[in-house]
């Protein structure tokens, strides 16, 4: 069975971050934390530079404090090189870095290689993107000390950051030379490993890190990071656990835990442990959103729309990250009504989320697009699209919508085009492409082009379960099942699929067992498919999956000449109201041929 | 020190005194301010009934009108009255008194200005200069902790906590030992005196040594809790006598500052434990403390992890994980001596442990190439 447009409203949920926190040991590593990003199948690495977060008025006092009492150290000891050092570090602190490096370097004029003035004042180098500053000083440090392992280990990190990563390894392996046990060069290794893609050394280099330093929560954060990369989920949990035993407030953790329980479909589990956290952690926003996604999941809305409005309350901010992150959960508070089916008011939220932040994603108006367009107002539904292109030009994801809304008023050749032209600009989405292979089949009846659009968009998304499912679908209505076998085997995971893909995947195997002639089996998937498919918010679905079955069950006794149970087939599927109009077509037009068939004989 | 021109006149003032209370001559300002106290000036002068030189406490009459600080001053001295006899801390030597000044003002009316005054034993220098010079070699560092700690134990023992405890605040005598002073912020914590301030605003002492939960002024619900106070600033010493950086200095950076805010968010009094435990693991999981190998310094190879374990024990930032127990920590203290003092043969023994061991590995390697190659051999 192929899939059509996606017509659900869509929850936003941001790609599973993974935050690699280093092991924070020494004082003078510039390191900052590492965002991992898991982007379907491939990982996305960025250094995450936490601005300081002044302007706390109580403990602005201590930090004002910290520093008065620090600069009149340096005054009672206007000769010694450390006071300075101090006076400058709390100035560092402070956020005053251009202070700190002067009084950096009244300590360097009294003494000249003073460590401590130097590892910061490139650490003040680094944090301001000065990266070549930032390596002269680390190698002047390295030369002046040359058995300490700071400036070497930041030498490398510099190395990391600037792309030059075979550098960086040189440094490492330096590194270890002088101290094979320490834990930040083998943290900087696996870090580098793990931006090659080299997942499994990198935890060769974790669990020599995570042997060495027993109780360190940031390792064992890492280590459980480099399993989800390696794709072993099962010790990826194993290592976030312990994270957790040893630190168990540890945001990172579980943030990450939460994430691939969620990926894993462990959604049970993930509630009971976001639960337990946030009764402690009641202003962890982000474990309330992914709670709030585990619960939509189960399809437990009111539970995910509480989450959601607690975070919103918390949300006080209004800085343009607090815009958007406001956007996203009025967004994902609208789509949980959505799923109690109040549209209605899930519209409204929808409306609320694009006045917050109307430049923040497409995903607001093509829910609002759908809506008009379920409620059949074009007008409203075009008028959305036509906003949301002037403010995102470059969406790629909006002419899908398109597509979806001229289907919807039959005008399928329309839909077609602009399907083609998005094709042309070569950055199309999977969906436009598992779309125009739709139209094409289903449609125009046009099975060449439909097989030549989605073969392209499988080489392009080769595990986007639609776009397989389609190329599959019309393979076989071309009748070559061992193309289609080989198609729907290389899907490697169904356990992301949307429902709706599921049942279509699920019927799509019954009509692959179909071609290879085992009946029997083809009418179990189709079953399987239609019991699934009970379980959708589309009434009509389950009645389209018998329809189907019974079409090309038969299709496949008319193959076997069959003919009567054949029409017998034909006839259960046109008894069937509320399905597909090309089915019903197709089995009007079946019927006819096999009475002409029954009369020849 | 920013110009002060009334504490130089102060200082004139006394200097050209012949004596106070007829009983203390010789006044001379200690350092070019009279000590670094902003409410008190400090002499030294000679006590001609004993002949010993001593260091003389005197509240700056300008900051009379200032009760708390003046009562912080008064109580200072009738702890250090308290405390005569406990060895490790700053000796007083006389009563408080007051001695009084006439001068003229601006407008040329006289009026009289009132000195309150206490006599204690005169220091030749501070920790922290002692720290800023590097004179002290590691031994001396540990054995001069042990002092402190002795001290905070002998206060603690007598229900008083300090609530400042810096290197500053430890004085080093002529014949070397280390004394614990400045009792401006200690009270009594047994239930015999009542606080000055029913709230402060902040925490007492200096920030920079301060622990987390003195930041968030649970000891205003639960006085007791400045006993661990007193131990997180003891670490927060010692890692500054191996590493010359100030614990609070290096810790207390935005990111801390950020968490330390969330932890004090109580609006209430009463509620303020409750959130600030909702907080501090993750302060303490958050924040790791910096190891002391991490700095340029000269603390042996040998005693470096055994160093950082004991201060970062004593200075972990959840309070009640805190190691408080002061016979645990002179243990701790006395194996790092014991392994300094002994650095050649712990060396030699380190060798010899690690010689065993490659030595067993190569006989159990040899003898498993010798069942190797019979097995062969018998199977051939």
């Amino acid at each position: 069975m192929i899939i059509t447009s996606n017509q659900k409203e869509q929850f936003i949920v941001s790609p599973p971050q993974f935050q690699l926190g280093p092991p924070g040991e020494s004082p003078f590593e510039a390191i900052p934390t590492t965002s991992v990003t898991s982007l379907k199948g491939s990982f996305d690495f960025d250094w995450v530079d936490r601005p300081a977060e002044l302007g706390i008025s109580k403990v602005e006092g201590i930090l004002e404090d910290i520093v008065e009492r620090s600069r009149r150290d340096a005054e009672r000891f206007p000769s010694s090189a450390q006071a300075h050092a101090n006076y400058g570090l709390a100035l560092m602190n402070c956020g005053k870095p251009n202070e700190a490096v002067a009084e950096f370097a009244t300590a360097l004029k009294l003494s000249p290689q003073h460590f401590m003035s130097l590892a910061n004042l490139a650490r003040i180098s680094a944090s301001q993107g000065r990266f070549d500053e930032a390596q002269r000083i680390y190698e002047q440090l390295s030369t002046a000390y040359p058995k300490e392992l700071s400036p070497l280990v930041n030498l490398a990190y510099i190395f990391l950051r600037t792309r030059r990563i075979q550098e960086a390894t040189e440094i490492l392996n330096k590194a270890f030379q002088i101290d094979s046990e320490a834990v930040f060069p083998r943290y900087l290794m696996a870090i580098s490993l793990l931006t090659l893609g080299k997942s499994h050394e990198a935890i060769r280099h974790l669990r020599f890190a995570a042997r060495t330093e027993v109780r360190s929560p940031a390792i064992y954060q890492a280590l459980g990071v480099a399993y989800v990369m390696a794709d072993d989920v099962k010790s990826a949990v194993r290592s976030f656990k312990t994270a957790l035993t040893l630190a168990p407030e540890m945001k990172d953790a579980v943030h990450a835990l939460a994430n691939v329980l969620l990926q894993q479909g462990h959604t049970n589990s993930l509630v009971e442990l976001l639960a337990a956290y946030l009764e402690r952690q009641p202003n962890d926003i982000a474990a309330r959103e992914i709670l709030s996604d585990a619960h939509s999941q189960l399809k437990q809305y009111s539970a995910a729309r509480l989450q959601l409005t607690t975070a919103l309350r918390q949300l006080q901010g209004d800085d343009e990250g607090d815009r958007k992150q406001k956007a996203k959960v009025l967004n994902n508070i609208g789509y949980c009504f959505d799923g109690q089916d109040d549209s209605e008011t899930a519209a409204q939220w929808f409306n609320r989320s694009i006045a917050v932040d109307p430049t923040f994603d497409p995903v607001p108006y093509h829910n609002l697009a759908r809506f008009y367009t379920r409620k059949r107002q074009f007008a409203q539904a075009w008028q959305i699209l036509e906003k949301c292109t002037e403010i995102f030009p470059k969406s790629h994801t909006t002419p899908e919508v398109q597509a979806f809304v001229l289907s919807e008023e039959n005008r399928f050749e329309e839909a077609i085009d602009l399907l083609y032209k998005e094709l042309a600009t070569g950055n199309a989405s999977a969906g436009s492409y598992a779309e125009l292979g739709w139209f094409l089949t289903d449609v125009r009846g046009d099975f060449e082009a439909a097989e030549k659009v989605l073969f392209e968009g499988v080489k392009r998304y080769p595990q986007f379960p639609g776009l397989v499912n389609n190329l599959a679908y019309v393979l076989l209505m071309h009748g070559r099942p061992i193309e289609a076998r080989r198609i729907l085997s290389s899907l490697q995971s169904t356990k992301e699929l949307r429902l709706v893909d599921s049942v279509a995947l699920t019927a799509t195997w019954g009509l692959l067992h179909l071609w290879e002639g085992d009946i029997v089996a083809g009418r179990q998937y189709y079953k399987q498919a239609e019991m699934m498919a009970h379980e959708s918010s589309d009434k009509n679905l389950p009645m389209i999956v018998r329809q189907k079955m019974h079409l090309e069950l038969a299709k496949a006794f008319l193959r076997e000449n069959k003919i009567d149970v054949a029409k017998s087939e034909t006839l259960q599927g046109l008894s069937i109201k509320g399905g597909r109009e090309f089915y019903e077509h197709d089995l009007t037009s079946l019927n006819k041929q096999l009475e002409n068939n029954s009369s020849a004989h | 020190m920013p110009p002060d021109p009334a504490r130089d006149g102060f200082l004139r003032l006394i200097e050209a005194k012949p004596d106070i209370g007829g009983r203390y001559v010789g006044l001379k300002r200690v350092g070019t301010n009279g000590g670094e106290g902003h409410f008190s000036l400090v002499f030294s002068a000679t006590d001609r009934q004993t002949g010993r030189t001593v260091a003389i406490k005197v509240f700056r009459p300008d900051r009379l009108i200032e009760t708390y600080r003046f009562q912080c001053f008064c109580r200072e001295a009738i702890l250090l009255e308290q405390l005569v006899g406990n060895a490790n801390i700053l000796e007083w030597l006389g009563a408080r008194d007051e001695f009084v000044e006439r001068v003229q003002s601006n407008t040329g009316i006289p009026f009289d200005l009132r000195f309150p005054y206490y006599v204690v034993e005169l220091a030749a220098t501070d920790a922290a200069e002692i720290i800023r010079s590097g004179q002290w070699k590691p031994e001396r560092k540990l054995v001069a902790f042990r002092s402190m700690c002795k001290a905070v134990q002998r206060i603690h023992r007598r229900g008083i906590v300090h609530r400042d405890i810096k290197p500053s605040n430890f004085l080093l005598m002529s014949d070397g030992d280390v004394k614990l002073s400045d009792f401006g912020t200690a009270r009594k914590i047994d239930g015999t005196e009542s606080a000055i301030l029913a709230n402060y605003p902040a925490a007492p002492g200096d920030s920079r040594y301060t622990s987390p939960e003195m930041h968030a002024l649970l000891h205003d619900d639960d006085p007791t809790l400045a006993r661990q106070g007193d131990i997180f600033a003891l670490g927060a010493t010692l890692f500054e006598l191996f590493s010359g950086v100030i614990l609070g200095v290096q810790i207390f950076d935005a990111s801390f500052a950020a968490d330390l805010a969330r932890a004090m968010g109580a609006v209430q009094k009463r509620d303020r434990r409750r959130v600030y435990l909702q907080f501090v693991q993750s302060l303490d999981a958050g924040h790791p403390l910096p190891s002391i190998s991490a700095y340029v310094n000269d603390t042996p190879a040998c005693i470096r992890g055994l160093v950082d374990n004991l201060y970062k024990s004593i200075s972990t930032l959840d309070y009640q994980k805190r190691l408080c127990d002061f016979e645990t920590i002179f243990l701790k203290i006395d194996q790092c001596l014991l392994v300094l003092r002994n650095e050649e043969k712990v060396r030699r023994w380190k060798q010899q442990k690690e010689q065993y061991r490659l030595n067993h590995a190569s006989k159990f390697a040899r003898r498993e190439s010798k069942r190797i190659v019979n097995r062969l051999g018998a199977s051939q």
